[in-house]
């Protein structure tokens, strides 16, 4: 469902580009025409999955990746005093997401995004422990142009994202077969929570030369818990990256990006705390055109999954961006 | 005070709140079919489906730049849907099953922002829309009927972006628009509801085709 919205939405999106694009330029128009994609005092501006582009454009984004955890030590299962399982197992997940912002005015865009990230147990321990965590989210988004020099660009955006979180927790739902004597409605296997956060983030981009581009993001959301009854909190995230674009240097259009962020999410185990995660992030892409950007990006993410266990997780993903 | 005096008392303030400044202000009315539906906790196997639903208010817009205008829309509104159980056979392929529909009544208070094209034809809308709930009726496929209109939140706030494109005849310009709302906060108060787990959170989202129909106070561009 949370995938139909989105996709009408991105149509409706559609709708407003295709009359963008019917209407007469004028002189402004025009001089920004030769410039479509993220340029700033000359510097192509690369794209990094999960840092927001601070600049006011239409585009469109489509990512696809994974990844892999390994010797993850899960914590003890255990039915009354019996421990059923204290494992060590694998955990794979996947990633897939979408976007399209819609540059309105020269200072105005808005933008809506389907991510959908399902975390799979690879072996029978793991699944049993941890459950089949799927986090589908659905994000909307209007961003401004505070200030803009030949070399600078701030930004503010406010996002709102409508969210869920399924788990399959086979621990939970055996041990509430066992305290309730059966299968209740109260305590399902499979257990989706809605969940609405709203925030709101300062972007910068600054061309240090042709070659190199800086960007940064801090941002402050409001959000809901994933647990029924926890109250709503505020979580800060984050991050800034590094881009070396090789065209102005050797002629080679390939760039490559570096960045790190760090993000508070709300737990969805426990109403009371929060899980943190520090991801650094490295994507190679080229730089052949202002029109789109094409890369392949590796992450290494450091964060908690719950029940105090941390894990290390490695990750790729294509992404591909096309600028109007 | 009920609904419709609120609907007055709207419509008097908007029209005194025109005089003032004639020539940057449209009045009128607008009509809206929307598809919203209930998302958020249901029992295992079911949803609430959206069907459609009407609203009919008035709608007025300040200009506050040559490309941007502040718009209020007070309409009285109806927000309608089933509620399905997902039914799985051994003989036939799963299917939705009709277990009850649901009628939300409301005053609609959307508050927003048109950002018109260069050649003010196209037109983007945002706002927050807000909603004043009315009543709340779930009818059981036995025909039995269950108020829950004490469960509804008094206030509910969501957020809305659309597209239009105007049509000018004379100074009375026709607006059709196309429009995406999510709601932000919950439907319900937290109370018990036939039919859905405890303490349930249920947020309005979907798209609404509206036409709005102004006249231009004072002569349009």
């Amino acid at each position: 469902m949370t995938m139909l919205r989105g996709a009408l939405v991105v149509c409706l999106m559609w709708c407003t580009a295709a009359s963008a694009r019917a209407l007469p330029s004028n002189a402004s128009d025009a001089s920004q025409g030769a410039v479509v994609g993220p340029v700033l005092g000359g510097h192509l501006f690369q794209p990094l999955v999960g840092h927001p582009m601070a600049f006011v454009m239409s585009s469109t984004r489509l990512t696809l990746g994974g990844g892999i955890t390994s010797n993850l030590q899960l914590p003890i299962v255990r039915i009354g005093e019996r421990i059923v399982l204290a494992p060590e197992g694998s955990l794979a997940f996947i990633a897939t997401g979408a976007e399209h912002e819609q540059r309105i005015k020269d200072w105005l865009s808005v933008y809506v995004g389907v991510d959908v990230v399902g975390r799979l147990g690879t072996d029978v321990k793991a699944l049993l422990s941890q459950g089949v965590n799927a986090v589908t989210s659905f994000d909307l988004g209007w961003k401004v142009r505070a200030y803009q020099s030949e070399r600078m660009l701030l930004t503010m955006s406010l996002d709102l994202v409508n969210g869920s979180v399924t788990t399959v927790d086979v621990d939970r739902w055996v041990r509430g077969i066992v305290d309730s004597g059966g299968v209740t409605s109260t305590n399902p296997l499979v257990d989706t929570k809605p969940t609405i956060t709203a925030g709101v983030s300062a972007h910068c981009a600054y061309a240090v030369s042709p070659a190199i581009g800086l960007m940064a993001t801090v941002s402050g959301v409001y959000g809901e818990s994933a647990v029924r009854g926890g109250d709503s909190k505020i979580f800060f995230n984050a991050g800034g990256n590094i881009n070396v674009d090789m065209r102005p240097l050797v002629g080679i259009p390939v760039a490559t990006t570096v960045g790190i962020v760090y993000r508070q999410n709300p737990s969805v185990d426990d109403a009371s705390t929060r899980s943190d995660a520090m991801v650094a992030s490295m994507r190679i892409g080229t730089t052949v055109s202002q029109h789109f950007a094409l890369g392949v990006q590796v992450n290494a993410q450091n964060g908690e999954i719950g029940n105090g266990t941390h894990v290390l997780a490695i990750g790729g993903a294509v992404d591909m961006r096309f600028y109007y | 005070m009920n609904l419709h005096t609120y609907l007055v008392a709207v419509i008097a303030v908007a029209c005194m709140s025109a005089l003032p400044s004639a020539a940057q202000i449209s009045a009128g009315c607008t009509g809206y079919a929307q598809s919203l539906t209930l998302s958020g906790d249901y029992p295992d196997g079911q949803a609430i489906r959206a069907q459609i639903g009407y609203g009919v208010g008035v709608a007025v817009a300040y200009r506050l730049l040559d490309d941007v205008e502040v718009t209020f829309e007070p309409s009285l509104d109806l927000r309608h849907g089933r509620s399905t159980e997902t039914i799985s056979t051994s003989a036939s392929p799963s299917y939705d099953s009709t277990v009850a529909t649901i009628r939300v009544r409301s005053m609609s208070i959307p508050l927003g922002v048109r950002i018109w094209s260069q050649a003010h034809t196209w037109v983007f809308t945002s706002g927050i829309a807000a909603r004043i709930a009315s009543s709340g009726m779930r009818t059981d496929g036995d025909g039995t009927e269950w108020s829950f209109t004490d469960a509804l939140s008094q206030l509910e706030v969501g957020v809305y972006l659309g597209v239009g494109y105007r049509i000018t005849i004379g100074n009375v310009r026709v607006l059709p628009e196309l429009r995406y709302e999510q709601g932000i906060s919950n439907v319900l108060r937290g109370a018990p509801v036939v039919g859905l787990p405890p303490a349930p959170i249920l947020r309005t989202n979907g798209f609404s085709l509206r036409v709005a129909c102004q006249y231009e106070l004072g002569g349009g561009q």
